[in-house]
């Protein structure tokens, strides 16, 4: 069975496009959640999302190729600049890889729902003209979700990198790019492929995104400053807070990366997958399946719950997840659980959905890679049911043999993914 | 590198087309060569396409006759009552039903992984119909002021988790007590093709004792046909006439098998074994490459050689081009082999995600009968394209001794997988 590495990385999030300065600002314990700006969000109830700037965008399309620079969905275009930096930081170019050997396993959400998709079809007294709707269809927007099929992404990587070995796109809801990076690990594993591009990307930030957030609420809406608002295991976090992005990673396997002398930021080594089973739309409070995802993942390791230093933890800063979570923790790592350092991503960058596991499974990386580990903003009164070290506000220099990364869906998929030190 | 463990033992199987519920259905329709297609009332005025489409609907048993609570049912759509049908008939026929978690099957439900292959959910429009108009302003638009502040109140607060796709299968889950490996692909054929191979390899890894294997189709409907009509895989200039190789007609259905390891399946019928699988992506052509590929690493896989495939279920989706591809990539990798060819969309329609899963399970149907049924709407195979010729649809069942099966699949942007099956 081969060892899988990690020989490139690329995210585009709230705190930016490059991976040095994401890093040291998400040590730095910095916030990209911001007012939104992408679209007219006066009356949002909704103080920030962690939104990836204008600036960057622009930024971002001037660094892709003509052909993929014109892309119109957000989320499409956040993966293919994250594939890009992949490849890049793995010393790559597209094409150099044996094409069949070569494959692309991207995670993602929902299609752009746009109230421009409905409202020309909407008669002041009428219902919905269907029919007249279909006749029209070229008129939809073109970034929505009529005309961008959920593996555009993953097929555009593909063609861009000219890889033609396996393909797949994840849905599992906020568990789909931490599925798409544990089974990218497994094709390699089983010899399936030499290199797997995998990750995830998805943009919720839109109006009928931030209303459907709102509508199942769960979406803070506290009235506060916007980096203020993601309070993960806080007595105060009152939900999640929505942010958009993605994160590509360049899986290889062991022999494939020392034939041409790549070098690994860290190895892959465990991914475990569960489910609740519980309630479609609450975590099972007692954690049970989040638990499993981790004794599984830490098990697919061959590695005990003592040589984890580090949990990147879902960390959304719900009600119901921080706790669950916690529990979960507790249940897997027994007495060393108080032993353990847990932050969350989420506090500075916000929740990516269907991408959150791939950036989080970068800074998790990091952490392996430099002994290092960025802090869980905002924590400033502990909720007394989250009583773990989650290193509130400040980043920690700490060795960190080995570490996991959780990733929560909602409807009860759960995922983990073990990251241990490259040879 | 390609290794070979044990063959899966399919030991339950679960099938939903317009055929009506069950494989047996399917496969009596099937060797009957009766096609489901027919012109479809509710696309009648659609203007893209001016002739008739045909569809292949089916009608799911409701939500509550499939044990589901009346709050669960809420949320459930017809592909999601469609999934739960299929679902359930597999696990029955495996001994499942009631039986995960239970001391009969000596199998908890974090022993059963559970993969899915279907595609987004559309929308309902008739839930955003009040807070639309609520918010418009002159011209047609909508004043989002006024949409935040009074017309998404209009909206059921439940309407967003009817458009996940993973909620249909966060609800089979917890339906049926499912808490294992786990994941959900997207969005055609290729998808499904995805869920059993994770399932297979979930088994050979030791990750679950059980794997259910499902595909769903989309709901046909005004909203999923346009999809399809942007995506190409319908085309408003088709000429009328028989799939494969005129348009690709959609069907609605859904279909699962459970796999077991042979340990686990002792004692138990058995409907077959999965012995290999392979897939490739065409990029940006070449998907007759693709083709040859995934059925050359299914072959592989399965340790046999292509002279000893007595059957081929082709996808046949009815797009001339694929069609032409297809034949091409098979001609490649079987060589001088002409196995009989079956295509069963003519029958049932194109069940995207559901449809690799219904094939898988009528080539073992086809294996343990001996039988090659008719493929529906195959007339003239080659007539237009010499590089066809060589597929000898039967047009009548054919009694045939089949010691493998190779099932082929093709999904959008050129993801192509192939799977190698045996006899029970």
């Amino acid at each position: 069975m081969s060892e899988v590495l990690i020989t490139g990385m690329g995210m585009v999030t709230a705190l930016g496009a490059d991976l040095e300065v994401a890093w040291s600002r998400a040590l730095a314990g910095e916030s990209g959640v911001r007012p939104v700006s992408s679209f007219e969000a006066g009356s949002l109830p909704i103080a920030g999302a962690g939104e990836v700037s204008k600036d960057e965008i622009e930024a971002l399309r001037e660094r892709l190729p003509d052909e993929l620079a014109s892309e119109g969905e957000r989320r499409v275009l956040f993966a293919l600049d994250a594939a890009r930096s992949a490849l890049a930081d793995a010393g790559l170019s597209p094409g150099e890889t044996d094409p069949r050997r070569s494959g692309v396993m991207m995670g993602t959400g929902l299609s752009t729902y746009r109230l421009e998709d409905f409202a020309p079809w909407i008669g002041e007294r009428e219902g919905f003209d269907a029919v007249r709707f279909a006749g029209e269809l070229e008129k939809t927007h073109p970034s929505g979700y009529f005309q961008n099929p959920p593996e555009r992404a993953t097929s555009l990587i593909a063609k861009w990198a000219g890889f033609r070995g396996p393909t797949a796109t994840l849905t599992s809801a906020c568990a789909a790019a931490g599925q798409a990076i544990g089974l990218g690990m497994r094709v390699i594993r089983r010899g399936e492929a030499d290199i797997i591009l995998c990750g995830g990307a998805d943009s919720m930030i839109h109006p009928v995104g931030m209303a459907i957030f709102l509508l199942l609420g769960a979406a803070t809406t506290a009235p506060i400053a916007p980096e203020a608002l993601c309070r993960p295991f806080d007595r105060r976090r009152a939900g999640l807070v929505v942010g958009e992005g993605a994160g590509v990673i360049l899986l290889e396997s062991s022999e494939h990366a020392a034939r041409r002398g790549a070098h690994a930021h860290a190895r892959l080594c465990g991914y475990g997958s569960s489910m609740d089973a519980y309630q479609v739309t609450a975590p099972d409070p007692k954690g049970r399946g989040a638990a499993r995802s981790m004794s599984e993942a830490l098990r697919d390791a061959g590695m005990t719950p003592g040589e984890i230093a580090y949990v990147n933890a879902h960390g959304t800063g719900t009600k119901l997840n921080d706790p669950a979570e916690t529990l979960a923790i507790k249940k897997v790592f027994g007495p060393s659980a108080g032993k353990l350092a847990v932050s969350s991503s989420k506090s500075m960058i916000g929740h990516l959905i269907a991408a959150c596991g791939a950036p989080e499974l970068i800074f998790t990386a990091l952490s392996v890679a430099r002994d290092e580990v960025h802090p869980t903003r905002n924590l400033e009164s502990p909720d007394r049911l989250c009583d773990l070290d989650y290193v509130p506000n400040e980043s920690r220099k700490m060795p960190v043999p080995a570490a996991i990364s959780n990733s929560f869906g909602f409807g009860g998929q759960n995922t983990t993914l073990v990251v241990g030190k490259a040879a | 590198m390609i290794t070979m463990p044990a063959a899966l033992a399919v030991t339950g199987a679960g099938v939903f087309t317009a055929a009506g519920r069950g494989l047996d259905a399917a496969w009596e329709a099937l060797c009957a060569g009766r096609s489901f297609l027919a012109p479809d009332d509710e696309l009648a005025g659609f203007s893209p396409i001016e002739r008739a489409i045909e569809t292949a609907r089916c009608a799911p048993p409701g939500p509550e006759s499939l044990g589901a609570d009346r709050r669960a049912a809420r949320l459930m759509g017809r592909h999601t009552h469609m999934l739960l049908a299929a679902v359930q008939d597999a696990l029955e026929e495996a001994g499942l039903l009631g039986g995960v978690d239970g001391e009969a099957s000596g199998l908890s439900g974090e022993e059963m992984a559970f993969f899915a292959g279907m595609d987004s959910v559309d929308p309902g429009e008739a839930d955003l119909v009040s807070a639309v108009q609520t918010s418009r302003v002159d011209g047609g638009g909508v004043d989002l002021g006024q949409f935040f502040d009074e017309g998404m109140t209009q909206i059921p607060p439940l309407w967003p988790l009817g458009m996940l796709n993973s909620t249909a299968f966060c609800q089979v889950a917890i339906q049926f007590g499912l808490r294992g490996e786990n994941g959900l692909f997207s969005p055609g054929a290729e998808a499904a093709a995805q869920a059993v191979i994770e399932a297979a390899e979930s088994l050979r890894e030791g990750k679950a004792r059980a794997a259910l294997a499902a595909g769903v189709s989309p709901v046909v409907s005004v909203r999923s046909v346009a999809r399809y009509l942007k995506r190409g895989l319908l085309k408003s200039d088709a000429v009328p006439g028989a799939a494969p190789g005129g348009n690709p007609a959609l069907g609605e259905g859904a279909a699962a098998l459970l796999l077991e390891s042979e340990d686990a399946a002792a004692g138990k019928p058995r409907l077959g074994y999965i012995r290999g699988w392979g897939r490739a992506t065409a990029g940006d052509g070449d998907l007759a490459g693709a083709v040859r590929d995934s059925a050359a690493a299914a072959f592989q896989r399965a340790e046999i050689e292509p002279g000893q495939v007595g059957l081929v279920v082709v996808h046949g989706g009815g797009n001339l081009e694929e069609d032409e591809a297809e034949a091409e990539g098979l001609a490649d990798v079987l060589g001088g082999h002409r196995p009989l060819v079956l295509a069963t969309k003519g029958a049932f329609g194109h069940l995207l995600g559901g449809g690799p899963v219904v094939d898988l399970l009528i080539a073992l149907r086809a294996m343990a009968e001996g039988i090659v049924p008719p493929s529906p709407g195959v007339e003239t195979p080659g007539a237009k394209n010499p590089g066809r010729d060589f597929l000898e649809f039967p047009d009548s069942p054919r009694a045939a001794r089949l010691e493998s099966v190779l099932v082929l699949v093709q999904g959008f942007d050129g993801a192509c997988a192939a799977f190698a099956v045996g006899p029970a």
